[in-house]
């Protein structure tokens, strides 16, 4: 993903910084801790300035080989942490079905 | 079936080590992401939306039992428990991990698979009819053809950056039941007055944001020509493809933009410049193939007057089991679209008990069908009732193949990184109501396919009721086709109309399959009504209470 142009309707929106894991594929965000699978301590960027840094952060942190194809997402709310696109959505909650098979494998954790 | 040479086995062994030692260089930090996305998706790893996907191809189709059973350990070691068969014969996993695949290509190289080409701008897996050597109505076994197709085209150095993903699909009888005409390349072999294989070669077929049916670009090509044409056919397309832009990268695209005869004449102009002594061994190659899958065919057996006392037995052999072209055979489609079920998904029990089903009954094979089931392909005629109760136990025996309810229906959005919106639910809620409305009325012929984005991984295009699954202004929308077809009469479906949102469209459908029955004469099928009387009548009663409401 290239640098966010905070135009039009996202503007005024504040953003978080998510990626997916280099191992494992799975959503990340970007949080004070670091990287979490949940995004509800996520860093949020209110102005153009703080989404600019969480961008180069996202760039940094794939420089170091944790995570891959990190971006900014923007929020529907100033309060609260739902992304306005239904896919970020989906990528925050998961499949919205019932899995079938039972959970064996490494990949179920 | 066809069993793997040396050089078959030492390809996949070497290609699982390369990417063994690629993988280990990314995750040491010595190559970038931007230099191993290219390397992953040529051995069929994406990123999903929530993992990593590896896309695992059957070549054609086709399965040993212990290669099923390698694929239900697979889904068992290294993913979540189950895998999903796709439209083009593969099975993806859902949930592996990058430091995982290496040893998952390790595994499948062992019982001779592979995930090369099941990605990236590059001739895919080669998919045929599922019915292949088994079929009463074939006149030509397309599985030689397609193995050698696969052997041509597998890490074939000039096509391994063409402008697009290239799909080539195989048929040989006369029903096509592997949309021939809906690939990039569609070969339909039959047998000419010599007892020699002939094959009629189409172009420029698929879906996408860009449907067409592929036209004939030449019939009654001899086996000896087929290689040099095939190849000179996708040299020109590799010269000419549009790589500007991806959208209209496809042949499909080219060969509108030319023209079916410029193209053709540039197609023979660069075969007359070659040298084709290359290809001088491929119909011994071939020779040798087809030996293999003859060696393959079971003998005939006394026919068995099956008992059809039991009603649910008799209904499944009415839906699910094919006559054969052998005497005392049938052929079992197994349904993995019990009613409820996520269409093409098999838990790795399942597959397990299928590989053993498939080696006490079916001569230890299986198939994997575009429409996302699987086949039982020799099953003794004294056996159903057998496979039957087997497939009672496992809860695959549900009597609908052909039916409304045999939904196809691509990951949508609960997966799929290109997604617009979900496909799965929906296939969900209609397959249970499907199946309660099939129980009532005939709706044989009717296919419902659903896919979740433009890219119509879930044939949309091609089914009598198609279903596009979009994104309106972060809501899911999902928009009707009608009368599409995808056998040898292919055609494709017309928009019905705006889009319904996820929970009017169920309504949507009944109300058009009630035109269907209103209006059907005589057993018509739903295309052969949508051709008398047209859009009107079924986009009334489709949009009729929206109308009123508004």
């Amino acid at each position: 993903m290239g640098t966010t142009k905070l135009s039009g309707k996202n503007a005024d929106r504040a953003h978080i910084l998510t990626a997916n894991s280099l191992l494992t594929g799975r959503s990340l965000y970007w949080t004070p801790e670091g990287w979490s699978q949940s995004p509800d301590n996520a860093i949020r960027a209110e102005n153009s300035e703080a989404v600019a840094e969480l961008e180069a952060r996202g760039k940094a942190e794939e420089l170091v080989n944790m995570v891959v194809g990190a971006y900014v997402v923007p929020l529907a709310s100033r309060d609260g942490n739902e992304p306005v696109a239904m896919r970020e959505r989906r990528r925050i909650a998961g499949p919205s079905i019932a899995l079938p098979g039972a959970l064996t494998g490494p990949a179920s954790a | 079936m066809y069993t793997y040479d040396a050089h078959d086995q030492a390809l996949v062994d070497a290609r699982a080590h390369e990417f063994r030692d690629q993988v280990a260089r990314r995750l040491a930090g010595q190559i970038s992401e931007d230099e191993f996305k290219p390397l992953r998706l040529q051995n069929g790893l994406y990123l999903q939306l929530h993992a990593y996907m590896l896309r695992v191809a059957i070549p054609y189709g086709v399965l040993s039992a212990d290669q099923l059973r390698m694929l239900g350990f697979l889904a068992e070691r290294y993913d979540r428990g189950y895998g999903h068969f796709t439209t083009r014969q593969n099975i993806q996993y859902n949930w592996t991990q990058l430091s995982d695949v290496a040893d998952m290509l390790d595994h499948l190289a062992s019982v001779q698979m592979h995930a090369i080409q099941t990605s990236g701008n590059c001739i895919r897996n080669v998919t045929t009819d599922a019915y292949a050597g088994v079929a009463a109505d074939e006149w030509v076994d397309p599985r030689p053809v397609a193995e050698l197709l696969r052997q041509w085209s597998t890490l074939h150095p000039e096509f391994a950056f063409l402008p697009r993903k290239f799909k080539i699909a195989v048929t040989g009888a006369a029903e096509d039941r592997a949309a021939m005409k809906f690939h990039d390349i569609g070969i339909a072999a039959s047998l000419g007055e010599n007892g020699e294989p002939l094959f009629d070669i189409w172009v420029g077929g698929g879906q996408g944001r860009t449907p067409r049916v592929a036209v004939l670009f030449e019939a009654g090509v001899s086996l000896p020509n087929l290689l040099p044409v095939l190849d000179a056919m996708l040299r020109v397309y590799n010269l000419h493809g549009r790589r500007d832009n991806k959208y209209k990268a496809r042949i499909k695209i080219l060969v509108a933009e030319m023209g079916l005869e410029a193209y053709r004449d540039e197609v023979y102009a660069d075969l007359a410049n070659r040298d084709g002594s290359v290809f001088d061994e491929a119909p011994k190659e071939y020779a040798r193939i087809e030996a293999q899958f003859a060696a393959a065919q079971q003998p005939p057996l006394t026919p068995t007057n099956v008992d059809r006392t039991d009603p649910a037995f008799a209904a499944w052999l009415d839906e699910n089991v094919m006559a054969h072209r052998v005497e005392g055979y049938a052929a079992v489609t197994i349904s993995l679209k019990s009613k409820g079920a996520i269409p093409g998904d098999a838990t790795a029990d399942q597959m397990k008990a299928i590989a053993d089903l498939a080696e006490r009954h079916s001569a230890s094979e299986v198939r994997v069908t575009h429409r996302q089931n699987l086949v039982l392909p020799w099953v003794p005629q004294d056996e159903l009732r057998a496979v039957f109760d087997a497939l009672v136990e496992l809860g695959l025996a549900e009597a609908n193949i052909g039916l409304a309810s045999d939904i196809i229906a691509c990951p949508g959005l609960d997966y799929c990184a290109l997604a617009t919106a979900r496909s799965i639910p929906v296939a969900q809620r209609l397959s249970i109501e499907l199946r309660e409305r099939e129980r009532r009325e005939d709706l044989r012929g009717i296919t419902v396919n659903i896919s979740g984005c433009i890219n119509a991984c879930g044939h949309h295009h091609a089914a009598t009721i198609g279903i596009l699954g979009l994104n309106k202004a972060e809501q899911e929308n999902y928009q009707v086709t009608l009368a599409g077809r995808a056998d040898e009469g292919a055609q494709v479906g017309s928009i019905l109309g705006p889009g319904f949102d996820a929970e009017s469209l169920p309504s949507a459908i009944h109300r058009i399959l009630d035109a269907f029955q209103a209006l059907r004469k005589d057993g018509e099928d739903l295309a052969s009504v949508y051709a008398r009387v047209g859009k009107d009548p079924f986009k009334q009663a489709a949009f009729a209470p929206l109308e009123q409401a508004a």
